[in-house]
């Protein structure tokens, strides 16, 4: 296939952002988990993996982004527009999550992790949609 | 903006591969472009200009 050199490149950065979002996930759920891994755990243990969790997030967004520049216009555009999508959608989310906790339920916490798949799955609609259109 | 992009692609006998192996893009790139659904951006534009040794507004019309 003539296509391939782009594709091939494209899939080298892919493979990139997916290992170091694996890292990053092992990382996170380490630190997340190490209170009860650990039972008596340090102080000074927590913010090391606190800080290493952070450092390796950052270096996955930071591979996500230098990979994004090998792609060409169409790929890109897509990405984009499904980034913003996402981010008006959380925002708008966000705030009436908060008010229906606040109004509603307001003996209940809020939970981070329902916000986190709402912007995971609202991300993959907005990319689907948008490569369905070219 | 209308494009002769399918045209000049006939003219030289490639195909949809083809151009975007020769320039770098996915072949739905190519696609998009010639059924203007996308606009190519300016470095974009001036590698096909160069690819087929025309200017950019041979490629490209402004309507």
């Amino acid at each position: 296939m003539q296509t391939d050199s782009y594709t091939v490149q494209r899939r080298i950065g892919e493979k990139r952002i997916k290992i170091w979002t694996f890292i990053w996930l092992i990382s996170f759920a380490v630190a997340r988990f190490s209170n009860e891994l650990v039972p008596e755990m340090q102080t000074w243990l927590s913010i090391s993996l606190i800080v290493l969790t952070s450092g390796l997030g950052i270096k996955m967004i930071l591979t996500l982004i230098h990979v994004m520049r090998d792609w060409d216009d169409l790929d890109r555009l897509v990405y984009y527009k499904a980034s913003t999508v996402t981010f008006g959608f959380t925002l708008v989310g966000l705030n009436i999550y908060g008010l229906i906790q606040t109004l509603l339920f307001p003996n209940s916490e809020a939970d981070i992790a329902h916000l986190v798949v709402i912007l995971c799955v609202t991300f993959l609609l907005a990319l689907i949609n948008e490569k369905r259109k070219y | 903006m209308k494009n002769t992009l399918k045209v000049l692609r006939a003219k030289h006998e490639m195909t949809q591969a083809d151009l975007a192996h020769q320039l770098m893009v996915s072949r739905q790139t190519i696609n998009a472009i010639e059924k203007g659904k996308f606009d190519a951006s300016l470095p974009l534009a001036f590698k096909i200009a160069r690819l087929f040794e025309c200017a950019i507004e041979d490629v490209f019309i402004d309507e």
